[in-house]
């Protein structure tokens, strides 16, 4: 304990996880032992996208000798889902993509269970899949769920059962109607920008693939250990879909190798707890091979976006007509409120008069389309900020000018009807646009090289229920050190070092003196959070925490006073010490904590062990018109943030070079200012990454890239050289200490940001991710022969 | 993965008993960069996996009269850093191996694997052809040498017979004088499948220059492509480089993959020929 920082919130202290990670002492999931009773589960995958299940016949399986049990269908033929339950945790009557769970093998060893696995016969019959959200959303399409219309849904999500369709969200504002905008503003369009983007699916390919332990004992307790980002809402989902008391569910969660929004929700681990069903008493443990987590997890929703949007001569946005059709995949429980949240975020950071926006997602037989960072964001910002740009080239006027004239300010009556909470996106235009030197040409480093700068803006909401909770417990130890219980998980963002900052802040003690006791998260002894999503723990968890501690320093300052017979209001906690503001005298906080203080003359004691508890919830969210996406307030915020992009391609051989990306964000409050930092480089790399990678099937449905040799993540090498990160801080209403969150955001404009450099230097667009070096060879090389150079 | 028994022989003679046992699908393994994975999603079964690095001079780098020996077994990673491969002579190979792969598959992938993969993307393969080195191959009856032109038989195809071992590398020190230059594409810097690697080496001889260039990925074996050898072997000019170009492009006949169309192979074929030329006159005195 020799650093002792007071008032640690707006420091870059150090993380307090960085020690154990670095050195390798963190354990994670598959590093816990398990003793001689484990057995290994391994998931039978289905080999085709579409087809009815005739017949499963295990009993090749079954007897091989160290199978234990297969698991099947047939064993839990109830529904799972977060928003909408729409899927059986084993394929019940039909698969609906390739790699879906079919049945669940158990064996004495990993080797065992993978031979039993193949032993499964599994007889099909084919149906005729879709793969296109766009032509999946006619009515004539193939249907996949033909029970749509009896599952449960949350009552913000509108499936329309007899079609494709999961969510349909409606946007209507101002001159509008079903039909489209009133064709009055489209005549009033100096210029008008009509066009189709589309993306893949992506993976997120996390470090560490998806893993999980369950024990079903005989009494009925259930644990399941998982590398997860929802304990919380796991054990909730687990509960209601096979009838275990909340109180007998128990979820493990110690860190996680990397989540990027893969592991909320639910996956494989309801699998995994129904294995180990089968076969009572004993642990069983599951882990996805890269060529399973590539298909059999979640993965980025695909997209197919048509814009139409229009301007006066002045660069003033008239009015947008957009339609999203997200390719949710087979199971759209979780993807549904990323079609919602692109809905009723559909303009992008624009106040613009007239909108008619159409957000659906749309079943294919393909991957499950989850959450993954940027939630809805990154797809329909794709084609927005390349538009934005083509507008304002149209009319004459410099992109950034554009953007920064058209985009959302405080006050704002934006599309929802929600007026816009305190956010500067002027600010991070002005900041990106000096950082890359915006207007400025920079001479390629060789003849047949183009250099090129491109810009884009971004707005996201926190996509959730209109309640998610957080509680946090804090707890002092004898020498004062403080414990500071929470679920929020910490998946590489810093979630606990801006907890530990934060309790410190709030009880007047040094940062070094907080112990976060999060690892493992465990629903039987942790304080309630609903997922480590959405950007929301600074937010929402960072109030509870700082509720918990308010209320433990309530405690103490209450003794301290009565102590020494003063008011509490003239106390207070600095570096671990109550004072007196009147008196002038000391207290440490040391032993006190959790002894008390005796009375004079020890004729008794007061206080006790110091507990606090806090919790969160926004109360104020209200719900939506169906039919008009209006209401009195959508979301609890929105981030905002600006990106410019600098790059050199390479005309012989189309290779982009990203050589800078300079993001500004508006954070609110920085807690840890290198922590954003860290937030604003990794999620300039992913970004980067997301525009050249995708995931490509083949024409039955089966993914042609499953491993790290064909799908290629940007790696540190392909990282632009330079990395410049602005922090703007517009406090935020009800944020600890004015903070928002910031995880997500980061990597939501990069890829229209390249391809609006790309522009610049090639004067060609690409409206369909991933870009490739070849993709920008044959556009600008096209009809020319071959071989030719000039 | 189906198991297999794994022996790590410190004889020929053991090794070559366990090669041809019989009724065994036996395989040899070196890096095993490759053989991992391939066993592990059962494209391949063996019985019996054979590890050649405990054989006598498979790791080893030596020179002799004829040329520098370089034992199959030896790593990327050795290549990249060996003084003798770093010579101006072979310096050529030691530019393929740091192309090959990643930091972390450098430090087990080993030149004797590249090559009995036998892929047409094999980054040491074209650097190999125009240095014209020989494999040195082993088995029961004795020791044969083949040009590396002969090594490879298509993709995944070797000229190894069942029960011989690949055990070096054998390349002859080039002509004093000699330059050379591997350039590769790939979607990604590093950890990354060749769309194109094409290597390029010149010496001078009798008042002008020889050209060697070989092109991989982009035909079922890595090639020499002796058309564009013998324009540049005439002079280089713009125009005669232009034409080698136009030469290596027709020597080419690529696939489609996930990794570039064969239409953008061909048209990367003729440029990266173009930089490795170029790469050479850079280094030409």
């Amino acid at each position: 304990m020799k650093e002792q920082t007071s008032n640690p919130v707006g420091k870059s202290v150090p993380r307090v996880d960085a020690f154990e990670k670095v050195t390798g002492a963190a354990k994670y999931v598959d590093d816990m032992a398990f003793g001689p009773t484990l057995l290994y589960g391994k998931i039978v995958h289905s080999p085709v996208a579409h087809a009815l299940i005739k017949k499963i016949d295990a009993s090749k399986a079954l007897a091989l000798p160290g199978v234990k049990a297969v698991v099947t269908g047939q064993d839990s033929p109830t529904l799972l889902g977060l928003y909408l339950k729409d899927r059986y945790i084993y394929a019940y009557d039909r698969v609906r993509y390739v790699g879906e769970s079919v049945a669940g093998v158990v064996a004495i060893s990993e080797e065992i269970a993978e031979q039993a696995a193949k032993l499964v016969e599994v007889e099909y019959e084919l149906l005729p899949p879709v793969f296109d959200p766009y032509e999946g959303a006619k009515p004539d399409a193939p249907l996949l769920h033909p029970d749509l219309g009896k599952y449960e849904v949350v009552n913000f999500i509108f499936p329309e059962p007899g079609t494709n369709v999961s969510e349909h969200f409606r946007l209507r504002k101002g001159r509008v109607s079903d039909a489209g905008v009133s064709d009055e503003v489209w005549a009033q369009c100096a210029t008008i920008v009509e066009d189709q983007y589309t993306l893949p699916q992506i993976q997120h390919a996390p470090i560490e693939t998806h893993i999980a332990v369950a024990q079903w004992n005989p009494d009925g307790q259930v644990t399941l250990w998982a590398a997860s980002q929802s304990p919380f809402a796991q054990r909730d989902l687990l509960a209601q879909s096979l009838g275990i008391p909340h109180g007998n569910m128990r979820v493990i969660s110690p860190y996680i190798g990397g989540g990027f929004g893969g592991k909320a929700g639910i996956s494989i681990e309801a699998n995994v707890v129904l294995m180990a069903k089968a076969v009572p008493g004993h642990p069983v443990k599951v882990r996805m091979t890269r060529e399973e987590e590539f298909v059999a997890t979640n993965v980025r929703q695909s997209l197919v976006a048509k814009y139409k949007i229009g301007c006066d001569k002045d660069g003033n946005l008239l009015a947008m007509d957009l339609a999203y059709y997200f390719g949710g995949g087979a199971y759209n429980d979780y993807g549904v409120n990323i079609a919602r949240a692109a809905g009723y975020s559909c303009t992008g950071p624009y106040d613009v008069p007239n909108v008619k926006g159409d957000s659906y997602c749309v079943y294919t037989n393909h991957p499950i389309g989850s959450a993954m960072r940027g939630f809805g964001m990154p797809e329909i910002h794709w084609g927005l900020e390349q538009i934005m740009d083509r507008l304002a080239e149209a009319i004459g006027m410099d992109a950034a000018d554009f953007k920064r004239q058209n985009c959302v300010r405080q006050g704002d009556t934006i599309l929802t009807g929600m007026t816009m909470p305190n956010v500067d996106l002027p600010q991070c235009i002005d900041k990106v646009k000096e950082a890359i030197g915006w207007g400025r040409v920079s001479k390629p480093s060789a003849p047949h090289k183009r250099r090129g700068k491109g810009l884009a803006i971004m707005w996201k909401a926190p996509a959730m229920p209109p309640n998610p909770g957080s509680s946090a417990i804090v707890r002092f130890n004898e020498d004062a050190t403080l414990n500071v219980y929470v679920s929020g998980q910490e998946i590489g963002q810093g979630a606990f070092t801006v907890a530990a900052q934060m309790a410190a802040e709030a009880l007047g003690i040094p940062y070094e003196w907080v112990r976060v006791s999060a690892n493992p998260v465990d629903t039987k002894y942790s304080p309630y959070e609903w997922q480590t999503v959405a950007s929301r723990l600074t937010w929402s968890m960072g109030n509870a925490v700082k509720a918990a501690a308010e209320h433990a320093r309530g405690q103490i300052l209450d003794i301290v006073a009565k102590y020494w017979g003063e008011d509490p209001a003239d106390l207070d906690i600095k570096n671990g010490v109550v004072i007196s503001y009147k008196s002038e005298r000391e207290q440490s906080l040391k032993k006190m904590v959790v002894y008390g203080l005796p009375n004079e003359n020890f004729e008794g004691w007061q206080g006790g062990p110091i507990v606090g508890s806090g919790k969160f919830m926004p109360t104020y969210v209200t719900g939506l018109d169906p039919n008009t996406g209006q209401g009195a307030r959508a979301v609890v915020h929105y981030t905002v943030g600006a990106q410019a992009v600098d790059l050199e391609v390479d005309t012989d051989t189309g290779q982009i070079e990203v050589l800078k990306i300079a993001s500004a964000y508006d954070v609110g409050k920085a807690i840890n200012p290198d922590l954003v930092m860290t937030q604003i480089e990794g999620g300039a790399v992913h970004g980067l990454s997301s525009a050249f990678e995708g995931m490509f099937f083949d024409a039955q449905g089966r993914l042609r890239n499953p491993s790290f040799v064909d799908y290629k993540l940007a790696t540190s090498l392909d990282a632009p050289r330079e990395i410049h990160g602005d922090i703007v801080e517009t406090p935020l209403e009800d944020g600890p200490w004015g903070a928002r969150g910031v995880g997500e955001h980061v990597m939501v404009q990069t890829a229209p940001a390249i391809a609006n450099a790309l522009y610049n230097a090639l004067g060609v667009r690409f409206n369909h991710l991933p870009l490739s070096a070849e993709k920008v060879y044959l556009a600008t090389h096209e009809g020319e022969e071959l071989t030719c150079k000039a | 993965m189906r198991p297999f028994d794994y022996y790590r022989p410190e004889t020929f003679e053991e090794a070559f008993r366990l090669l041809t046992l019989p009724d065994k699908r036996v395989m040899p393994l070196a890096g095993a960069t490759d053989l991992i994975p391939m066993v592990r999603d059962e494209h391949w079964q063996p019985d019996v996996v054979v590890d050649v690095k405990g054989l006598p001079g498979m790791c080893d780098v030596v020179e002799m009269p004829e040329g520098l020996i370089v034992g199959a077994a030896v790593r990327m990673v050795e290549l990249m850093h060996h003084p003798l491969v770093n010579s101006p002579r072979w310096n050529l190979l030691a530019q393929a191996a740091a192309a090959m792969g990643n930091e972390q598959v450098r430090n087990r992938a080993t030149l004797g694997g590249n090559l009995c993969t036998a892929s047409p993307a094999a980054d040491s393969a074209p650097a190999l052809l125009t240095l014209e080195a020989k494999a040195v191959i082993r088995g029961a009856a004795g020791e044969r040498r083949v040009p590396i032109t002969e090594f490879f038989l298509g993709p995944r195809k070797t000229a190894l017979q069942k029960g011989e071992l690949l055990i070096g590398v054998l390349i002859p020190a080039p002509p004093v004088g000699a330059v050379g230059t591997y350039v590769k594409l790939s979607r990604r810097k590093a950890g990354d499948l060749a769309i194109v690697g094409v290597a390029a080496l010149a010496y001078p001889h009798d008042g002008g220059h020889v050209w060697c260039l070989a092109l991989g990925a982009v035909a079922p074996t890595p090639i020499r492509a002796s058309e564009a050898e013998a324009a540049l072997n005439a002079g280089h000019d713009e125009a005669t480089i232009e034409h080698a170009t136009k030469c290596a492009f027709d020597a080419c006949c690529p696939i489609d993959d996930i990794r570039a169309s064969a239409e953008y192979r061909k048209a990367m074929v003729s440029r990266i020929a173009r930089r490795a030329i170029e790469g050479v006159l850079a280094k030409l005195p």
